[in-house]
C-alpha cells in the first residue's frame, strides 16, 4: 500500500517516528511511483526555500503537503490586492479615475492590471517614466515572489 | 504609499502658465479701463498687417519648448513620439511664422523681399501650415486614445456640437468663395477648414480626456481641446462682427483670446513634462525596480 503525500513530506523532514520511517524507506526503494513523489515534494520544499524571506507568512510543515500548499498560495497571494491597489492608485495619479475604472475590470488578475498601467504609462509619458512608476508600485512588495507569479 | 514630490520648476510650470496667463489678462482688463476712460487720449492699434502680437509669440515658443521636453521622454518608435514631433513642429512653425509677420513691419525687410510675401508667407506659416501640423499630431494621438480604449462615442449633443461647427465652416467658406478670391482670403478658407477638422478632432479630444478622470495625462489632452475650442470661438466673434479691419477689436480679441489660446496649448505639454518629472522624481531609487519588459503586454498601442 502506498503511503499518502502527508506521509511523504513527513518523511522527507524527519518528522516520522523511527519504526514508521524505516518501513517508508523500504517502500520507497521498491516503488518508483513514491520516489517520483517524494522528488517533486523535495524540488517544492527547496523551490520554497530558495524564495524564503523575513515576511513571508511562515509555511505550516507540520501539517504536511497541504499545509506547505496553503502555505505557498497564502504568501502569493498575499502581495496581489497590494498590487492591484497600488497600480490603480498609479492610474489615478496620472490618468484619473475614470482610466483607472475603466482597466480594472472585475476578472483582471493582479499582474494584468499592472502590466495595463506600464503600459497606459510608458505610452503617455515613456519608458523611463514607466520604469519609475513600476519601483513606486512594487517597492515594499516582494518582488521575487510577484516576479514568479507574473513570468510564466 | 508616501508621496515626495519633485518640486522643480518644471513641475510646477503648469501653474506658472496659468499665473502669467491671469497676469496678462488682468493687464489687459487694466489697459481696456484706462483706454475707456481716456480713449479721446491716445487709441489703440493692432499688430501690424495681421501680425501676431510678440506677447503669442512668444507663448508659442513657450509651447515649442515644452514640446521638446515631452519629445524628449519617448524613445524612438514610441507611438505617441510621433504625435509630440508634429505638435511640436507646429509650434515651430507658429513662431516662426509669428516672426516672419513681424519682421514684415520692420523697414529693413524691404531687403529680404516685399513685405507683403514676408507678411503673407508668414500668415501661412502660423495659420494654416501650424493647424494642419497640430491637427495630424492630434490624430494620431486620437488614434492612440482609441486603441487603448478610451475612444468615446459622441452622444446627441456632442454631434449637434459638431453639426454646427460643419455648418459654420461651409457658411464661412461659402461667404468668403464669394467675393474676390485674394491670396488672404484663401489663407482664410484654409484656415477655416482646418479649423473645423481641428475642432471635430478637439470633441473627441474633451470626451476621450473626460473618460479619462482629472489626471494630469487627461488635463494634456483636455487643455488642446479647450485651446482649439477658444480658437474657435476668436474666429467666431471676428466673422460674426466682420470687422478685422477695426483695429480695436482684433487687438482685443487678439489680447483676450489668442493669448489664452496659446497658453493652454503650451500648458498640454508642460502637464505632460510635470507628469513625467513627477514620475521620474519618485520611486527611483527604488530597490525593488523591475524593467517594463518583465512584465506581459496586454496589448500595443502601436
Amino acid at each position: 500500500m502506498h503511503p499518502r503525500t502527508a506521509t511523504l513530506v513527513s518523511f522527507s523532514d524527519a518528522e516520522l517516528n523511527p519504526a514508521r520511517g524505516r518501513r517508508i524507506a523500504r517502500h520507497l526503494q521498491q516503488c518508483p511511483n513514491c520516489q517520483a513523489a517524494l522528488e517533486r515534494i523535495s524540488q517544492e520544499k527547496r523551490s520554497l526555500s530558495a524564495l524564503a524571506g523575513p515576511d513571508r507568512p511562515a509555511i505550516d510543515t507540520q501539517r504536511g503537503l497541504a499545509g506547505v500548499l496553503a502555505g505557498m498560495a497564502r504568501w502569493r497571494e498575499a502581495p496581489a490586492p497590494e498590487l492591484r491597489s497600488r497600480a490603480r492608485a498609479q492610474i489615478e495619479i496620472y490618468l484619473g479615475c475614470g482610466a483607472a475604472s475603466l482597466m480594472e475590470s472585475p476578472d483582471i488578475r493582479a499582474d494584468e492590471l499592472l502590466a495595463k498601467t506600464l503600459e497606459l504609462i510608458s505610452t503617455f509619458l515613456g519608458q523611463e517614466a514607466a520604469e519609475a512608476v513600476t519601483g513606486e508600485i512594487l517597492r515594499g512588495l516582494d518582488c521575487a515572489a510577484l516576479t514568479a507569479e507574473v513570468l510564466p | 504609499m508616501t508621496r515626495t514630490e519633485d518640486r522643480t520648476p518644471l513641475t510646477s510650470a503648469p501653474r506658472w502658465i496659468i499665473a502669467v496667463t491671469g497676469a496678462y489678462l488682468c493687464l489687459g482688463a487694466f489697459a481696456l479701463y484706462v483706454w475707456a476712460h481716456a480713449s479721446s487720449g491716445f487709441s489703440v492699434r493692432a499688430a501690424p498687417g495681421g501680425g501676431e502680437a510678440l506677447s503669442v509669440i512668444g507663448m508659442a515658443a513657450a509651447q515649442a519648448w515644452f514640446c521638446v521636453l515631452a519629445l524628449r521622454a519617448f524613445e524612438a518608435g514610441a507611438p505617441l513620439r510621433r504625435a509630440w514631433l508634429l505638435i511640436m513642429l507646429s509650434a515651430a512653425i507658429h513662431v516662426a511664422g509669428g516672426l516672419l509677420s513681424q519682421a514684415a513691419s520692420l523697414p529693413s525687410s524691404l531687403a529680404l523681399g516685399s513685405a507683403d510675401q514676408i507678411r503673407r508667407t508668414g500668415l501661412l506659416l502660423s495659420g494654416p501650415a501650424q493647424m494642419a501640423l497640430l491637427a495630424a499630431g492630434l490624430l494620431v494621438a486620437l488614434r492612440i486614445l482609441w486603441k487603448l480604449g478610451f475612444w468615446v462615442r459622441p452622444n446627441a449633443t456632442g454631434w449637434a456640437v459638431a453639426g454646427v461647427l460643419v455648418l459654420f465652416t461651409l457658411t464661412r467658406f461659402a461667404a468668403t468663395a464669394a467675393g474676390q478670391l485674394t491670396a488672404d482670403t484663401a489663407i482664410s478658407l484654409v484656415r477655416s477648414l482646418l479649423l473645423c477638422v481641428l475642432s471635430l478632432e478637439a470633441l473627441f479630444l474633451w470626451l476621450s480626456a473626460a473618460r479619462m478622470g482629472k489626471g494630469p495625462i487627461a488635463k494634456c489632452w483636455r487643455a488642446f481641446a479647450i485651446g482649439i475650442f477658444v480658437i474657435g470661438f476668436g474666429e467666431a466673434a471676428l466673422w460674426a462682427t466682420g470687422s478685422y479691419v477695426q483695429g480695436w477689436l482684433v487687438a482685443a480679441l487678439e489680447w483676450y483670446v489668442w493669448f489664452p489660446a496659446v497658453a493652454i496649448f503650451a500648458l498640454a505639454p508642460a502637464h505632460t513634462v510635470a507628469a513625467v518629472r513627477r514620475a521620474t522624481g519618485r520611486a527611483s531609487t527604488s530597490p525593488s525596480r523591475l524593467p517594463v519588459s518583465a512584465f506581459p503586454r496586454t496589448a500595443s498601442a502601436n
